[in-house]
């Protein structure tokens, strides 16, 4: 999968892959895609108070600790692949299926009603809140310099409401306040990738 | 990496072109990227509906194959040569274009999205998973003190205050009337703000960035990475929970799920509508049947599902719904009702069958009355519907009402269907022109029960 960048990681990606999405099928089929706030009864209840993905985080969480405990295994250089994984593979492999998905199961009836309102939010909002995230994060980590900061701010402006959008569309919320939201969501990942490419560049340079 | 990084021939993809800090240069090149990316994916998207319109038509797996290649093509030319155009908004504009045709061929974009969903779902799982690995990874080997923790917590709230201020510069076009629908104000404002939820795409470009950083290998670079991804991390994980969950309390507070009255005049006056032609299907046809002359109309009725208080009261007044004495006095008193179903057996009171008696129960409480002192039939008082969850109600009153009139459609086709029979009969053999009495005593039970059923 990834194109040995680290030569010292024998590339065991695929342990991880098996674990995780043998978790994966289970969260999702427990809770679902959409958070339900409910009355706690059992445990599938339990695990449909926080959305799927959020699991999925924790779970990481819980394998990298348990691999901090227990080395020496095979699951322990496929984690140790996958920290030090090559962003070519995050970038050509992961990266268009996401963008793809979520572009292709759109409504464009209504993107196409609201593209100007949808192209101010994604280009002008991105870049002012951009800069802000990059002004604030540069005042308060000493170590970022700024144009690390801008990077940071850069990559914190795509938004990705897809359980909100999913649950405005579930309460009959006026259907251009969704359509909005998610078509922002989509060209905003778009713009903040553009300005991400330019911070990026800059840092490379030496 | 090869987008950001200097030439490197163990990278297979990488830029020639030099990258200038030159603030023109900066300018036009980001022009070009941007522009460009939405031309590339548009003209990808262009041949390859073409192509699944002339050559793949039938074949959902050559189909799924082009839209794979096309995507990964659409990138990879982007990224990856010296084309210097956005590889991100070229995909993105090949999937809206893509979904342009797909709302036309729903039919064949079904195991498209089928398999883009599954494939979607993949990636998400790897790239959360993946992060979690990082962030412990990060706060096991001690990168993370505890001012990282409250700038964690300070960034999560700058960034609502970032999206509002720009939602409120860019509020005159945000709320501008275009199209159709009624003006938004600062309840829409307050949602839009707190809709800034971070997630997929955000992480993959904080692992981007880590590698970057870390392949760059100055001081506190790898420490800057791994306070990148633990930070963004930390905002996915707040605003997908916070934001999420509390989400639904926000717009039920500010009242956006509920109908404006002219909305709640459009539902009542459409649930009018679907009772009126209910009542000429079951009345002009059904009940002039001979077929169906004794059949039980009281029962047909209780079948019919209730979307209002008016055609609840209608079926009342008009005498299509009796209420039993039991009936009436859950109707003035849901305390009642409660108490007696703890205590008695409810299936002997009703004077409906059993598996109907819960969603009579449910209007009477839904279409809730006042006591006998304020007037009205039956000693009830006719109130406003109250609708909690208008799209669940709205979709629930579409789909009975098309089985419904499916059902009832079906049955008079099946007694249209005996017409002709009867009629072909008689055309037949002139001495029989009447059906014999065990034929329409079969029939009658027959329609009976389907009409029951």
């Amino acid at each position: 999968m990834g194109h040995g960048d680290n030569e010292d990681s024998s590339g065991h990606y695929e342990a991880v892959v098996v674990v995780t999405l043998a978790f994966g099928v289970v969260a999702q089929t427990i809770c679902g895609k959409s958070v339900k706030v409910g009355v706690v009864k059992n445990v599938a209840d339990v695990f449909s108070l926080l959305p799927y993905t959020i699991w999925l985080l924790i779970f990481g969480v819980a394998l990298g600790t348990l691999n901090e405990a227990y080395q020496n295994n095979l699951m322990h250089s496929s984690i140790e692949s996958w920290n030090n994984i090559n962003a070519d593979v995050l970038l050509f492999v992961l990266l268009p299926v996401l963008l793809f998905e979520s572009a292709f199961t759109v409504d464009p009836h209504i993107i196409r009603h609201e593209a100007l309102q949808i192209f101010c939010l994604a280009g002008p909002g991105v870049l002012f809140s951009a800069f802000g995230i990059g002004i604030f994060s540069k005042l308060l980590i000493p170590t970022f310099s700024w144009k690390i900061a801008f990077l940071l701010g850069s990559l914190m402006s795509a938004t990705d409401p897809v359980a909100v959008v999913a649950l405005l569309k579930d309460m009959g919320v006026d259907k251009r306040l969704g359509t909005l939201i998610e078509g922002e969501s989509l060209v905003n990942d778009g713009s903040a990738y553009v300005m991400f490419v330019i911070v990026g560049r800059a840092i490379m340079r030496k | 990496m090869s987008v950001l990084s200097i030439c490197n021939s163990r990278r297979p993809f990488c830029f020639s072109v030099d990258f200038c800090c030159d603030a023109g240069q900066i300018f036009a090149w980001a022009a070009r990227f941007a522009i460009g990316g939405p031309l590339l994916g548009i003209s990808v998207g262009v041949i390859v509906v073409w192509m699944l319109d002339y050559f793949v038509k039938e074949d959902s797996e050559a189909q799924i194959t082009l839209t794979v290649v096309a995507a990964f093509s659409c990138f990879l030319a982007a990224e990856g040569t010296d084309m210097e155009v956005s590889g991100v908004l070229a995909v993105v504009f090949f999937g809206l274009y893509l979904s342009e045709w797909a709302a036309y061929e729903e039919k064949i974009a079904f195991s498209l999205k089928t398999f883009w969903g599954e494939a979607d779902f993949i990636a998400d799982t790897i790239i959360f998973v993946v992060a979690g690995l990082i962030v412990s990874s990060v706060i096991w080997n001690g990168d993370i003190g505890g001012w990282d923790w409250a700038f964690l917590g300070m960034l999560y709230i700058f960034l609502h205050v970032i999206r509002f201020v720009a939602i409120l510069i860019l509020w005159p076009v945000l709320k501008s009337k275009r199209g159709y629908g009624k003006r938004w104000g600062k309840r829409e404002m307050a949602v839009l703000t707190f809709s800034g939820l971070r997630g997929t795409v955000g992480l993959s470009l904080a692992l981007i960035a880590q590698d970057m950083l870390r392949s760059r290998g100055q001081e506190d670079d790898e420490k800057n990475g791994g306070l990148i991804v633990f930070s963004m991390s930390g905002i996915v994980f707040l605003s997908l929970v916070l934001n999420g969950s509390l989400m639904n309390p926000l717009i039920q507070a500010l009242g956006l799920d509920r109908e404006s009255r002219a909305e709640e005049a459009l539902f009542i006056h459409s649930a009018t509508r679907v009772e009126a032609l209910l009542q000429n299907y079951v009345d002009d046809l059904l009940k002039t049947d001979v077929f169906l002359e004794d059949a039980a109309f009281q029962s047909v009725w209780r079948y019919v599902p209730v979307f209002s208080s008016a055609q609840y009261w209608h079926r009342i007044e008009s005498g299509k719904v009796h209420l039993g004495p039991f009936e009436i006095q859950d109707a003035v008193s849901p305390a009642a009702a409660r108490r007696r179903q703890r205590t008695n057996n409810p299936e002997q009171e009703y004077c409906c069958p059993p598996a109907i008696q819960g969603t009579w129960n449910y209007y009477h409480r839904q279409f809730r009355q006042t006591p006998k002192s304020e007037g009205g039939a039956l000693g009830f008082r006719r109130t406003q519907i109250v609708i909690t969850s208008k799209n669940e109600t709205h979709r629930t009153l579409e789909y009975q009402a098309i089985d419904l009139q499916r059902q009832l459609a079906n049955v008079h086709e099946q007694l249209q269907g005996y017409h002709t029979k009867i009629s072909h009969e008689e055309n037949e053999d002139h001495e029989d022109i009447n059906p014999s009495e065990e034929d329409l005593i079969q029939g009658r039970t027959r329609y009976i029960a389907a009409i029951r059923a």
